[in-house]
């Protein structure tokens, strides 16, 4: 290949201009905020969850596999093996902001549970008009309670 | 004038004997009059009642009435209980006509059953005896179907109420509840803001903004529902031609050619300059139309249908033909394959670029989803929405993992979303394009392969037998006649698509002649006429009234949302208590005073209850009512209920037309036969 004469002595300054990225909704905070006090609203007995549990359901939305799966198995028994869910550490990072916002707290137990802001914000999604997280909360009703703190670790460890 | 209210009269059946209240109307400026907790706002409330839009108070049905109307209530100490109720409104329109509006509240008829009879009752003889019918309020359909009391009224009163699209999609007449706020002031929630009582629960867009579009009869509304309908058609249009491309290039990959001069969608002018063919590549030289591709065929059937060529060929002539036909087999299976893998890998390809697409998709919707969530979250009182550490305040950004440089704004990443989609659509559809050209490759050199392996056989058994005439040149023959066929049929199903496609093309026209006939400006020079008139009009209401939260010279109505605002800023959340009663005022007469200056749709009545909110200044009533006193009484009618004091009362009237309702300490008496 040849090599292109770059015409440098023509040139007498270079500038470069950092320009914005782009970045996956999924990445945002508030998204993920706003998917976990859901998820702590509406999957959740007390609205008191584990960070097992959350990661769980933050998977179950993920993948489209375990989405297909959760519906084909909700009622057999044994159906969670470890290796169905990946950790994913933005849960952490969203459930420290969801904190220091005072969406949730931490009980006794070390479990999360949503304060009164969080009930509202949560409250704010479910009744808006124009349909926000439609696909998300569609999923998220349609598997409701029935996956319990206990069922889960039972049957993943 | 569209809507006069002639009369109103309440009328209650109780355990002590009949109770009541009659209030007449005149033309300009009535004033009903009578002390506190007397019963006035049962008055104001049942007015609502029986219109049918007493959810600008707050509730639907009888809730919306006050407990002495349904429950108990008392006279002169003595406590009475109601055991039957009703309220009856005469209403006239434009031309004169007169019905009267009978709802009950309880005992008799369903509350959501609205009576009207045609004629007047309260005001006109006795004896008369009128066509009477019913109407249904308050339930899906009030406002559409035939038997709706609100569809009824916007024909008899001529609302001309424009139609509307709702957040699902749908039309709907702009309900009548939606404009009412702009004239009906409430005295608990009314007095709160422009517009406080509108109802949100219908899901109508922008609706508050289209009540004053319709008050004040904008351009804006019609021109927006054209430009929808034309921008609809038009996507109409590009989809029937990618349709008929589609077609087109099937028609193309199955002769094995090229589609040549269909562009993928109509342009800015989609006029089909060149005629569309379809390019073949005959055997590997240069690319001609299927056209002559046919006319090539054909004369090669003229060729060999001499009658020498029946004959069996010498031998080694044969034998030469033989070899030749089974090395070009050899040839065209090797393509054959190289084919099949190209195929393989170009789905490959395409279905990756499907996945990107459909993920591109996903997320655009998500960013969509977290627009909606921040305002949710505003209102919440979130700080990472304004990219605010929730515990230090500093400054974060508005991702979870830490980036290089900046991260883009929503609004800007669904816009590189929507590029970046645009893009990879563009791929895919090259890529199906690609993908059934290799495929009707495919095909012909599948036929290729299957008619040489019969020639070689027929060759063989030619070469093995003696007979007069050879099979393989008979077979030659029905192979080229059969290609002539299916070729003929192709071209003709071919013509018939460009046919349409020139229809779609002449469509495509029309509706752009259309599209650049639309003004460029969102507003028309009436529309920005009526918008001045509404400010200057304003500011000096505004200045009459006594208001003195900022500076008056820099008030004006905004082209956004119709809302007065002082240096782009809404001047209610900074004017003080009783300044944004003024402001009230102020607009809701602005309304009434263009509207019926510059042709508007304002149904030419206003009705306050209590304006004299927050211990407003007695000068400021005063320019009130002056102020009200000074439209022509033919076009207009307003209501005003106060508790101010009688003298008072009587000082301000004095030298003002007007038509004053001296109630006293109590509205609803006894009725004395």
């Amino acid at each position: 290949m040849k090599a292109i004469d770059f015409p440098f002595n023509a040139i007498d300054k270079l500038t470069f201009n950092p320009k914005p990225q782009p970045l996956p909704a999924s990445l945002r905070p508030v998204y993920r905020i706003a998917l976990i006090i859901f998820v702590l609203k509406n999957n959740c007995r007390g609205n008191t969850a584990s960070l097992l549990k959350l990661q769980f359901f933050n998977w179950i939305l993920k993948s489209k596999f375990m989405q297909k799966f959760i519906d084909d198995n909700m009622t057999i028994k044994r159906v969670f093996t470890l290796d169905l869910i990946h950790l994913d550490p933005m849960v952490n990072l969203a459930l420290k902001y969801a904190f220091a916002e005072n969406l949730i707290s931490v009980t006794k137990n070390s479990k999360y549970i949503l304060t009164e802001k969080g009930y509202e914000f949560a409250d704010l999604i479910l009744q808006d008009e124009q349909l926000v997280l439609g696909k998300e909360r569609e999923l998220l009703i349609r598997i409701g309670k029935r996956i319990s703190e206990v069922r889960l670790r039972k049957e993943l460890f | 004038m569209k809507l006069r209210i002639n009369a109103l009269r309440l009328t209650l059946a109780t355990n002590i004997g009949p109770f009541g209240a009659t209030a007449l109307f005149d033309n300009g400026l009535n004033v009903i009059r009578a002390e506190n907790t007397s019963g006035k706002s049962a008055l104001i409330n049942s007015m609502l009642y029986a219109l049918g839009i007493e959810i600008l108070i707050g509730k639907r049905g009888i809730e919306a009435t006050k407990p002495v109307l349904w429950k108990t209530g008392d006279y002169e100490g003595q406590e009475f209980k109601v055991i039957e109720s009703f309220v009856e409104i005469e209403v006239g329109n434009a031309s004169g006509d007169l019905i009267t509006v009978r709802r009950y509240i309880v005992g008799g008829k369903d509350p959501r059953l609205i009576e009207v009879i045609f004629g007047s009752v309260v005001t006109g003889p006795k004896e008369n005896q009128h066509r009477v019918e019913s109407f249904f309020v308050g339930m899906e359909g009030a406002a559409q179907r035939e038997r709706g009391f609100h569809r009824f009224l916007a024909d008899f009163l001529e609302l001309e109420l424009p139609h509307v699209k709702r957040f699902k999609g749908e039309d709907v007449p702009l309900y009548v509840e939606c404009v009412a706020p702009l004239m009906f002031i409430e005295q608990i929630r009314g007095w709160s803001g422009i517009q406080a009582t509108l109802p949100q629960s219908f899901g109508i867009r922008n609706v508050a903004k289209l009540a004053v579009e319709y008050i004040l009869r904008l351009d804006v509304i019609e021109n927006e529902k054209r430009r929808i309908q034309i921008s609809e058609e038009a996507n109409r249009i590009r989809e029937d031609w990618r349709g008929v491309r589609e077609l087109m290039s099937q028609i193309a990959s199955q002769v094995g050619g090229r589609l040549m001069n269909v562009p993928p969608g109509p342009g800015p002018v989609a006029i089909l300059t060149d005629e569309t063919w379809i390019s073949v590549s005959a055997d590997g030289e240069d690319d001609i139309p299927l056209t002559n591709l046919l006319v090539a065929k054909r004369s090669l059937l003229l060729e060999c249908s001499g009658e020498e060529t029946y004959k069996v060929a010498g031998n080694e002539e044969q034998e030469a033909r033989l070899d030749s036909q089974e090395n070009e087999l050899l040839v065209v299976q090797a393509e054959l394959s190289q084919l099949r893998s190209d195929i393989r890998s170009e789905e490959d390809e395409l279905r990756k670029l499907q996945d990107r697409l459909a993920f591109i998709k996903d997320d655009i919707k998500r960013n969509k989803d977290i627009k909606r969530l921040r305002d949710l979250g505003v209102e919440t009182g979130l700080s990472v929405i304004h990219d605010r550490c929730p515990t230090c305040n500093q400054s974060i950004q508005d991702s979870l993992i830490p980036t290089e440089s900046a991260v883009m704004g929503i609004e800007e990443n669904i816009n590189f979303l929507k590029t970046e989609a645009e893009a990879v659509a563009l791929l895919v559809s090259a890529g199906k394009e690609r993908l059934s050209r290799l495929k009707g490759w495919k095909d012909g050199k599948s036929k290729a392969v299957t008619n040489l392996r019969s020639t070689i056989r027929d060759l063989r058994s030619d070469l093995l037998q003696t007979r007069d005439m050879s099979v393989a040149v008979i077979r030659e023959q029905i192979h080229l006649q059969e290609e002539i066929t299916r070729l003929e049929q192709l071209r003709d199903e071919f013509d018939e698509q460009t046919n349409r496609l020139g229809c779609a093309a002449e469509l495509w026209q029309e509706n752009r002649a259309r599209h650049s006939e639309l003004p460029d400006d969102y507003f028309s020079e009436e529309d920005k006429k009526k918008i001045t008139a509404m400010s200057k009009c304003f500011a000096k209401n505004v200045q009459n009234f006594g208001y003195r939260s900022t500076g008056v010279s820099q008030l004006h109505i905004s082209k956004d949302n119709y809302r007065p605002v002082c240096d782009e800023f809404e001047v209610a959340f900074g004017a003080s208590a009783s300044d944004n009663i003024r402001l009230i005022w102020a607009y809701t007469l602005a309304l009434l005073q263009v509207s019926s200056s510059h042709d508007g749709n304002h149904w030419g009545i206003l009705v306050f209850d209590e304006p004299e909110q927050q211990k407003m200044k007695e000068a400021s009533s005063d320019a009130l009512y002056t102020e009200i006193s000074k439209i022509n009484t033919d076009e207009f009618q307003v209501i005003i209920a106060t508790s101010a004091s009688v003298d008072m009362t009587k000082k301000r009237l004095v030298n003002l037309p007007h038509n004053l309702l001296e109630f006293g300490d109590i509205v609803i008496r006894p009725i004395q036969d």
